[in-house]
């Protein structure tokens, strides 16, 4: 029953933040320039790149908050979903352990990466792991009685 | 369970608590010592450090293709403030000697010298041979009058004051206004992205 109840806080918690985080990079239409320049601060991708990212990403994030509301596919949803917060978390720990000073660009802007952002993430991380186990192991087919 | 569903509960709330924080209002500064048109469509205000490596970059590769392209055609007021923020022992040698170059009329100069420079001035304290470098003997006899005066000392400690009030406590942050709407930028953002932002906030 608990385990029934977490499962439903994770996806209803990582559905929200998901859609708002896609949703303030993408609107208003200055949010997907700023989110250009947040991910120009990473340091990490060529130009071409950032804007390839910022272009995608704020949609990605509200069709995967979205997928895990609605439940679809939720054992793939969940698990795409973990993958990308992994993403999410080694670009920043390489951003923060190169000293780079850039924004994180999690939530809206002018909230610089730390390990208060790192930690944050990584819990999130945490919840997508535990939907995506717990989704799995219910698709397997139970043993006959 | 119980146990598990108490950390669940803890994650959920260090999530909640770790959303971003208020920040200070932004109001444009009193009076624009700007470089380029006072009245341009966009103030863009700098706080950097000399002794940061980010920051060197930022001017050399961000700022300085900016001034030439957005800051002498008048379409951006940038307002570059150099502060020693740093714990490095040169951090605030190195902002005097930026300011007294201001007074001069060769900060730009002596600002590209000292981050090209960076890493040899950082080591050896030797501003002085750096600056030398790009400044013709007269300008520097200039400079170290300037740099007896007590109004650089002042300068860095009102722009300190201005990075206090504004909640910077990162280096390089920018903020750029244009319509009364201002953007908060931390960290060092590449010319093409800036230009990209800069041309749809002219184009509007």
């Amino acid at each position: 029953m608990l385990a029934r109840i977490l499962h439903w806080v994770c996806r209803l918690v990582l559905g929200g933040v998901f859609i708002y985080a896609g949703f303030s990079k993408g609107y208003p239409v200055e949010h997907r320039h700023q989110f250009e320049i947040t991910l120009s601060t990473y340091q990490l991708l060529p130009v071409w790149a950032v804007i390839a990212v910022a272009a995608v990403l704020p949609w990605l994030e509200m069709a995967l908050g979205a997928l895990l509301l609605v439940g679809w596919k939720l054992r793939y949803v969940a698990s795409f979903a973990a993958l990308l917060l992994g993403a999410f978390i080694a670009a920043m720990g390489i951003t923060y352990a190169r000293g780079i000073q850039a924004d994180c660009g999690c939530f809206g802007f002018g909230e610089p990466i730390s390990a208060m952002t790192l930690a944050r993430d990584s819990a999130l991380f945490l919840m997508a792991v535990f939907l995506a186990v717990t989704a799995w192991r219910q698709a397997r087919p139970q043993p006959a009685t | 369970m119980l146990r598990r569903s108490a950390l669940f509960v803890s994650l959920v709330l260090a999530c909640a608590r770790a959303l971003p924080a208020q920040e200070p209002a932004y109001t444009l500064p009193e009076s624009k010592d700007c470089l380029g048109e006072p009245n341009a469509p966009i103030v863009m205000e700098v706080f950097s450090d000399y002794t940061c490596a980010a920051c060197g970059q930022y001017f050399l590769d961000t700022l300085r293709p900016l001034i030439a392209e957005y800051v002498t055609v008048g379409r951006v007021c940038l307002i570059y403030r150099d502060l020693p923020f740093r714990n490095h022992p040169y951090s605030r040698q190195a902002t005097l000697y930026a300011y007294a170059a201001e007074n001069i009329g060769q900060k730009l100069e002596v600002a590209a010298a000292l981050f090209t420079h960076q890493a040899e001035w950082m080591q050896n304290g030797e501003i002085e041979k750096v600056v030398a470098r790009v400044l013709p003997q007269k300008a520097m006899t200039r400079l170290r009058q300037a740099l007896k005066d007590p109004k650089p000392d002042a300068t860095v400690e009102r722009q300190l004051a201005r990075a206090r009030q504004l909640g910077v406590h990162l280096t390089p942050t920018s903020f750029i206004t244009v319509r009364g709407q201002t953007q908060r930028v931390i960290g060092a953002v590449q010319y093409p992205i800036l230009k990209r932002f800069l041309d749809h906030l002219l184009g509007q």
